[in-house]
């Protein structure tokens, strides 16, 4: 680098290799799965948040840490609805500098930073595209603002951070919540979520019906004759003896088209509306049985551990 | 952004400009760039781009003139090419800069003729730099091939080669160095 800028690019230039180098130890290189590489944003002393979409391995997973070192991991909680993971180590690690959300806005310069398979950091830089409200993955997480940069976001960045231009975490860069786009997870909702990992023993516990479904076309006569707008439901296929289903009295056969306020059309929803029920409430599950539109009574029961 | 950094950006871009050219092979099947390296008329591209022992070098003056290949790498991917400084008109040499000093985050910047359009400017950042690659998140285009990239303030660092997964390759000026002290030694010896 040069020691005396000689203009306000190169100033400019200086100031992002600082902020890489403020953020590049607190970043690592996650393996935790076959194909998908990840970075890895330090949190804590000892904990690591990456996206749940890389982890396929729940032991044995190992970091590359910005030192050179390697470090082993395991999963601590895991919650795909933001499709953030929680990762714990015995290594001391070196906790990222948080940036205040409250003075980002659109057009900030920010750098997306990853670290390779072979250790080394890399980055890119652009603006922040969009920031707007809360809103809600399709799978169900609740996300408190919408961050969307505008800057190259390679597959190996997926886990790493979005940082300011002085190098503080405004959050976690993922492919795993659209499609289309990387969006950024906010700083402030991988607090939250990390907080409910945590103090769930470990994980956020999920509410569990003993069913197993599949999903299945609506009629459209039937459709129309009970005004649903929704194309399919979820058929239940099994119900586990004793289990919270069939204690409210759900039998085989009955199509499930909404649990709670939300609206059934497979059993990825099931899933999503469950991750959001907490185990000992009761939930309204509307169902079709015989052609006929009724209600039940279900108290959600803790999804067993070894029921994953 | 401030005034002071657009002006700086683009005062940086035109500098870089003056020393960049279009390279066009014998065969003339599109352009590449070339950085001027001496001013008495050596001109630093990519081997891929020169595949004959004559090319036709445009300059930023809009100059075009006859070019003799003086040296090749095809395993580094690097050619020099001589060209007749009197007729070139006003060559400007480009500033270097070793680019085993470059650390990840500095800005660079890439002159040439992507999609052939001349003097087209992009910027990145660096993501690393070996003894074989500068590697850098700078949008190139084919026509960048055997173009400069540069740092923050105009140092020649690489000469653009290829783009892997979305990323620019550079050879480091330290590799172009090595290539054209073989080169005189060559020459001397022959």
């Amino acid at each position: 680098m040069n020691a005396s800028p000689s203009n306000s690019l190169a100033a400019l230039s200086a100031d992002l290799a600082r902020a890489v180098a403020t953020i590049a130890p607190s970043v690592v290189y996650v393996d935790a799965h076959p194909r998908r590489d990840a970075s890895g944003i330090v949190w804590d002393e000892h904990h690591v948040v990456t996206v749940d979409h890389a982890i396929e391995r729940e032991d044995d997973i190992e970091l590359l840490l910005g030192n050179g070192a390697t470090a082993r991991a395991s999963v601590v909680g895991r919650d795909p609805s933001t499709d953030l993971a929680l990762l714990y180590t015995t290594a001391t690690l070196q906790a990222a500098p948080r940036a205040d959300l409250a003075t980002l806005g659109v057009g900030h310069l920010i750098l997306a930073i990853g670290r390779d398979e072979d250790a080394a950091v890399a980055a890119s830089f652009g603006i922040v595209s969009s920031f707007d409200g809360p809103w809600r993955t399709w799978r169900g997480g609740q996300v408190d603002r919408f961050l969307r940069p505008d800057c190259n976001v390679y597959p190996s960045f997926s886990g790493g951070p979005l940082v300011d231009a002085t190098g503080r975490i405004a959050g976690m860069n993922t492919w795993g919540l659209s499609r289309r786009m990387a969006l950024t997870l906010p700083a402030t909702t991988i607090e939250r979520v990390v907080a409910q990992l945590q103090g769930g023993g470990g994980r956020i516990a999920r509410g569990y019906l003993g069913i197993a479904m599949q999903a299945i076309l609506l009629p459209e006569a039937l459709r129309a004759a009970h005004a649903l707008t929704q194309r399919s439901g979820a058929i239940v296929m099994d119900v586990a003896a004793g289990g919270p289903a069939d204690a409210g009295g759900m039998q085989l056969g009955d199509v499930i088209l909404a649990l709670g306020a939300q609206a059934i059309e497979d059993s990825h929803d099931v899933a999503n509306a469950l991750a959001a029920t907490p185990p000992g409430s009761t939930a309204s599950v509307r169902i079709l049985r015989g052609g006929r539109p009724q209600e039940l009574r279900v108290t959600v029961g803790e999804r067993p551990s070894d029921d994953d | 952004m401030t005034t002071d950094l657009g002006v700086a950006f683009s005062e940086i871009a035109r500098t870089l400009r003056a020393s960049t050219v279009a390279v066009h092979d014998a065969g003339d099947r599109g352009a590449g760039s070339g950085v001027v390296w001496d001013a008495r008329g050596i001109v630093i591209t990519n081997a891929h781009v020169v595949r004959g022992a004559y090319a036709t070098v445009e300059t930023a003056g809009g100059r075009r003139v006859r070019a003799t290949l003086v040296g090749r790498d095809a395993e580094r991917d690097l050619a020099a090419l001589r060209i007749d400084a009197r007729d070139a008109g006003v060559l400007v040499a480009a500033g270097r800069r070793d680019a085993a000093t470059l650390v990840p985050g500095e800005l660079v910047l890439a002159v040439g003729n992507p999609h052939g359009i001349p003097g087209a400017v992009s910027a990145g950042l660096v993501h690393r730099c070996n003894a074989r690659w500068v590697v850098a998140d700078v949008r190139l285009a084919p026509g960048n091939s055997g173009g400069p990239l540069a740092d923050a303030n105009g140092q020649v660092v690489g000469i653009n080669s290829m783009i892997v997964r979305g990323l620019a390759f550079a050879v480091p000026s330290g590799a172009v160095a090595a290539f054209l002290r073989a080169l005189r030694a060559d020459t001397r010896a022959a």
